[in-house]
Parts: structure tokens; sequence; C-alpha cells
């Protein structure tokens, strides 16, 4: 019964579907396997998640790849264009090298867009408030889990980190880095985190439950 | 002895980072840290404030009523240094110094495992973490709010060996609440909070804890007194997002229950702000002068021993037990606030979160089995922290953010004293710049106290409205008055917003100097008539 509330009651699963409905099976999926390895770890469903988890990945990495989204928007070319000359009057020798120009002509956009796009989604207020007070220009901005979920997911996380299972941190820094890839204006927003999300819920209605029962 | 070395160097290392061209990076101050010096300067040379207020509780400034301890503190390097940019920031910087030096003690006396390694990480990371550098290089009161908070909890933890020490803790704690806004509520919230988690302990030594309830209530009586007048409550009714005035400006009209559900919601979106990673690690406090272009509170790198760190503090311990309350409490004023993630305000979060990386820092060196790679990462991170920082504070932000920290008011200051015989008006649209020309030009305190005397509509405390027009020797500043420009004798100086180069054009005026920021962009321009006399 929890792992259906914690799978279904969220209009996220609901908005996915009416859009992309293979998707939202696979995260069903995904969700369900998470969960039961949290309760019990199995090396088929191990396996079973990350690859489930990495075919999903490149399918959506392969169809929603867009140049546009690793490179500077027109506002951050206001930004960064400048910035050149400031290196220069500020670190001389030190960026006007080949290996430093290089650097920052060719890599830099890329690093930083990763970064932008992980730690983004690290981001409570992304799930549960639809980003607000800091909603993102340019992102289409949702409600993935309605608020009442909140203090049954800081539950679940704080008990996690008591006892970290091995193979769901290893799954949680997959998710971590795959997401890292897709770009933040994807419309149906970070949906690796949907099996993570809902595994922390559950468990912390499991640790209401135990509280209630005692 | 070779601990000891390494514990002082850090100290040094700290000291260095905060005092080095203190005066010159970045080389101004915005118009609250003009206000803050004038004040100081004022009350040196007259013990009133620029309002003629002798010896204020809160000080008025903009009719912001900023907390009076900053201020009554610039007095000393004021009075030693003369007014200057680099005795205004001095205050701050040396509370940043000593917040280092406790942050050591504290965790050292508080904590049960790892105890110097511990410390030394945490004064470390205190030492180099953006938010600590950044706001002790300005003259930014609630970094000292933060070193008296710090003061506190650290007799609170001597407490533990002698109970006589409570009481100095809570006069830290009530003397706080005179830095900083914030700390009104923190200090006394924190001050419930640790008495009740340590409440087997100090029910036995309740006299003292009475004693020094007394003592702090004493302490904060004269803020009490004005706890419900205008001056007061004046900035929380400027930034609340739930008073009738706030659904006006905003042409909400809500039912009484639809308003509690909005409130109940800015309030969750608001607290939870300041633990994202997002806000933590990467997105910078969104207004412009509190923040470094790029950089958040924290290095990005600096989320991995976070992680760890969360996962210790779940373990207990007394450190902990001290730290849990301060993370818990600390965003709760800032919440109350509209503004997202408004750093200044949960210093004290910040300071609990680096001690809380610091002991995932541990976890992680731990993994390290031979000293020499321990120290060998502690000491490239260290470098690669402090280079970040100097690019992002050194270069983005005294490029990039000038006009935040009064750069080109400053030129203006300088430029204009060679033109004394033309009248000047400066257009004060943009910031309240009469406090830059008082400041720098030192306008005697007894002469501007005689003319802001008039700004007062009710009493000190009561004066909430504020008038941004004034006259400072051959300087006004008021909106450009069109049907004036022309005049012979007249300068008129605006940015290109307020004089664009067709209404020069229109009203026959041409341009005498320019004032560029430091990116080399013409911040301001001043204009004279080109009207020429037969």
């Amino acid at each position: 019964m929890l792992i259906l509330i914690a799978t279904f009651l969220n209009p996220w699963i609901f908005y996915i579907f009416k859009n992309k409905p293979l998707i939202a099976i696979c995260l069903i999926a995904l969700s369900l396997i998470s969960i039961k390895i949290i309760q019990k770890p199995q090396k088929k469903l191990t396996f079973l998640l990350f690859c489930l988890t990495f075919t999903l990945f490149l399918v959506i990495f392969t169809s929603n790849f867009k140049k546009t989204d690793w490179q500077y928007t027109p506002t951050e070319e206001k930004v960064v264009t400048p910035r050149h000359n400031e290196f220069t009057q500020g670190l001389g020798a030190i960026y006007t090298n080949k290996l430093s120009l290089k650097y920052t002509k060719d890599i830099k956009v890329y690093i930083e867009k990763y970064i932008q796009n992980t730690i983004e989604n690290l981001d409570p207020n992304l799930f549960f408030l639809s980003s607000h007070p800091r909603e993102r220009p340019g992102v289409y901005e949702f409600e993935k889990y309605w608020i009442i979920f909140l203090p049954f997911f800081i539950l679940g996380f704080f008990d996690f980190l008591k006892k970290p299972g091995r193979i769901f941190s290893l799954y949680i820094v997959s998710v971590i880095f795959i997401s890292g890839f897709i770009s933040r204006t994807y419309s149906q927003g970070s949906i690796f985190y949907f099996p993570v999300m809902n595994t922390f819920i559950f468990l912390g209605l499991e640790k209401v439950l135990k509280l209630i029962k005692k | 002895m070779k601990k000891i070395i390494l514990v002082v160097s850090i100290f040094i290392f700290a000291a260095i980072l905060r005092l080095y061209l203190l005066d010159s990076m970045p080389p101004g101050l915005n118009a609250d840290e003009a206000s803050i010096g004038y004040d100081a300067y004022s009350i040196l040379q007259t013990g009133k404030d620029q309002y003629g207020k002798a010896f204020p509780v809160f000080f008025r400034s903009f009719a912001a009523y900023q907390s009076p301890l900053y201020i009554y503190l610039t007095v000393i390097p004021v009075f030693f240094f003369g007014v200057s940019i680099f005795s205004i920031k001095l205050v701050s910087a040396v509370s940043g110094i000593i917040l280092v030096v406790l942050t050591f003690f504290i965790v050292y006396l508080a904590s049960e495992k790892n105890k110097l390694s511990l410390a030394c990480i945490s004064t470390l990371l205190v030492a180099i973490s953006p938010w600590s550098l950044f706001f002790s290089r300005g003259a930014i009161e609630a970094n000292l709010a933060l070193t008296i908070l710090a003061f506190g909890l650290l007799f609170f933890i001597l407490s533990f060996k002698k109970t006589v020490f409570l009481i100095l803790s809570f006069i830290f704690f009530s003397l706080s609440t005179y830095a900083y806004h914030a700390e009104r509520v923190i200090s006394v919230l924190l001050i419930f909070a640790l008495v009740a988690i340590f409440r087997k302990y100090f029910f036995k030594q309740r006299i003292i804890v009475f004693i020094s309830s007394i003592i702090f209530v004493l302490i904060m009586l004269p803020q009490l007194l004005l706890i419900f007048s205008p001056g007061s409550t004046k900035r929380l009714d400027q930034v609340n997002y739930w008073s009738n005035s706030y659904y006006e400006q905003n042409n909400l009209s809500l039912s009484p229950l639809e308003k509690i559900k909005s409130i109940s919601y800015e309030f969750i979106s608001h607290y939870l702000t300041y633990f994202s990673p997002r806000s933590l690690f990467f997105d910078p406090d969104p207004q412009f002068a509190r923040s470094l272009p790029g950089l958040s509170v924290f290095y990005i790198w600096m989320i991995i021993p976070c992680f760890f760190g969360i996962k210790n503090m779940l373990n207990g311990g007394k450190l902990n037990k001290i730290l849990i309350p301060l993370i818990i409490l600390s965003p709760l004023p800032a919440s109350l606030t509209k503004e997202p993630f408004y750093t200044l305000r949960v210093l004290p979060l910040f300071f609990a979160f680096t001690i809380i990386i610091a002991q995932g820092m541990i976890n992680i060196l731990d993994l390290l089995k031979k000293n020499y790679f321990k120290f060998s990462l502690l000491f490239f991170l260290t470098a690669f922290s402090v280079f970040e920082f100097y690019v992002h504070y050194s270069i983005f932000f005294k490029y990039e953010r000038s006009e935040y920290f009064g750069y080109p008011y400053i030129k203006l200051t300088e430029e204009i004293k060679k033109y004394p015989q033309y009248h000047f008006t400066v257009d004060n649209s943009k910031d309240t710049l009469y406090i830059w020309f008082a400041l720098f030009w030192k306008i005697d305190p007894v002469k501007m106290q005689s003319q802001t005397k008039f700004d007062l509509d009710k009493d000190y405390y009561n004066s909430v409205s504020f008038n941004k027009e004034s006259d400072i020797e051959n300087v006004s500043f008021k909106p450009i008055d069109w049907g004036k420009v022309s005049s012979e004798n007249e300068i008129t100086v605006g940015d290109a917003i307020a004089i664009s180069e067709t209404q020069a054009k229109e009203h026959g005026l041409i341009s005498i100097f320019e004032i560029k920021d430091y990116s080399g962009k013409v911040a301001l321009t001043a204009y004279k008539s080109n009207f020429k006399k037969n």
C-alpha cells in the first residue's frame, strides 16, 4: 500500500503519463524496483534497475539532445564575453597561455552547463514547490509532489542517511551523474530522480507508520 | 609544538585574507557602509548621529533603523585612522578573524572524537569559505553579530566545565541582538533550544540559568522598550510578505483562508531554500551587492563533504547537539521576509554548515591512509578555493559590480572638487548619493544635523518616511529639473537613463566630464549648458 502511495500519489507521474506514457511506465517500474531494493537488496533487481535507468537515459539523451543546450544563451554571452578582458587584466599570463585559452573557449561552457544541470536538480523546492522562490527563467516549472509529502521525504532522507545501503547509494550517485547530461529545459523535469524521491517518501511513510503502531 | 604552529598559521592566513588590500579590494563602499562610516564619524565628533540623536538605540540611517553596535565600534578605528574605507571596514575584518579563532576553540572544546583535526579543518574552512571572506571584507553588521554569537556559543560550551560561564554566554547572546536584526530572533530562540536540549544539566544549575536570563533581558531592555515603535519594526515592515500593505502593493485580494495558505506556502518555500544545495553551492544571492558573480556561499567541491557531514551529524555528540538547533533556527527570521536566499540574515546557518562540512572532510580524509596524501589534498583544495575566490572577488566583482560598491560616486566626489565655482545637481533616482559626499568630504556633523533634523516629521524612532533629496555644499541631490539645466553656472550629473544623449542635445547641454566604472563603461556624465554669453 505504501509503495503505491509513494509511486502514484503525486501529480508528476500523471503529468509524464499524459505526455510520454512509455517513459511513465518505465519510471513506475524503476520506482517499484528501487523501493523493493531498499527493503531487501537483490542482485537481479539491482541489475534490472541500473540497466533500465541507463537505457532510459540513452533514449532521452539522444532524442532530446540540442546543441544550443550546451552553449551560452544570449544573456549569458553578455556576461561571459567581457570576462576575457577581465581575465587578461586580472590574471595575465595565467590566462593568456594556450592551455587556458583553449579551456575557456572550448571546454568551460560544457563543464558549466553540466554543473548547472546537476546542481539545479538538487533542490527540494524543485520537486515540492515548483522551484519557488527561485524560479528559473526559460524553464517550465511545475509541481511534482504535493507539499504534504515533504515531511515524509525529509524523514525518509535522514532515515536513509543513518544506514545508507551501498546499492541504493550507488544508484543515487548514478542518477546525479546522468541527470547532469539532461537539459534543464526537458519538458518532463528531472525524471531520473523520480524513483529516488519515491523511495525516500516511502521510507518516511514507513517510519511514521512504525511510530504510530508503537 | 608543531600543532600549535599549524593552528597559528591558519589564524595568520585568515588574517591576511581579510586584511590584505582591505581599502582597495573592492575600491569603494556601498551606501549602507558609507552611512555607517558617517554615523560613526558623527558620534565621534558630537556624540550624536547624522540626525542629531544622542547615542541612539537604533540608527535611523535611511529610515531603515540599523542595529547600533557596528557603528559604535567603528568609532574606534575612525578615531585612530580617520575616516576612510579601511577604518569603516576594519570592525568586520577583525570580527571575521576573531570568528576563525573562535571556531577552533568551539569545535575543539565541544567535539569528542578527532578533536584537533576537526578543529583545524573547521578553522581552515571558515578561513577560506566565500561567505566568511566576502562578508569580512565589507562593513557588514551581520558578520559582527555572528562573531558575538560565536562568543556566546563558546562560553556556553565552557559552562559545562564551570557553570558561571553561562552568564557570559547569555551576555554575548544578548549583545549580538544589538549587532544585527536577525539575531534578535535567533539569539532568543537559540537560548531556549540549548537550555532545553541540555536540560538535565541546566536543571541542576537553575539559579545560574535564572540569573543569566535576567541579565539577558536587562541588556536587551533598551531595545525591548522600543519594540513596538515604527523604528524597531520598520525593517520587517519593508521586507515581509504577509502585511496588508504587501497585498495592496501587489494588487492581491485574498480571503483570510487564502492568505493563510499563501503565507504558509511562502514560509515553507523560503525556509527550504536555505537548505537547498542549489542555493548553498551554486546560485549566488540574487542581490548583487551581497554576492559574488558566479560564486555561492560555499565552493562547489564542498557539496561532497557536506553530505558526509550531515550523516555524521545524525550520530549526535555535544558539538552536533549545539549545531542542530543553530541550523534549524537560523533561517527562521529570514524565511519571514520576501527576498529569496538573503545571505546576511543566515550567517549563523553557514557557520554551522561549515563545521558540518569539516566533519565530512574528516570522513573523506580517513579514507586516505598516508598523512602525505591528506595534507596534499587539503593543500590543493585550499589553494584552488583561494584562487577561485580571487577570480570571483578581485576580477568579476570588481569589474562587473563597481556601482554596487559606490565606485562611480566616490570618483564623483573627487571630480566635483575641481569645479568649486559651479552648482551641481546630481540625479538621485538610483541611490542615496548624498552620503558618499558627506563621508568623503567630511562634512561637519553639526552642519549635517541642522539640515537633516527637518527630515524627522515625528520623534526619532517614529519618523519612518525618508527624503532622498539633500544639499551638501555646492551639490544638490534630487531629480533633474529640466527647467534649470541650462543655467549658466549649473552642472547636471546623471547616468544614461537619467540624461540620455538625445535629451542632452535637446537642452543644449555638452558633456564636460565622464565617470567610468571599473570595467571602463561610462557610469555618470556631467553636462553643462552650451549657452554662451554675448
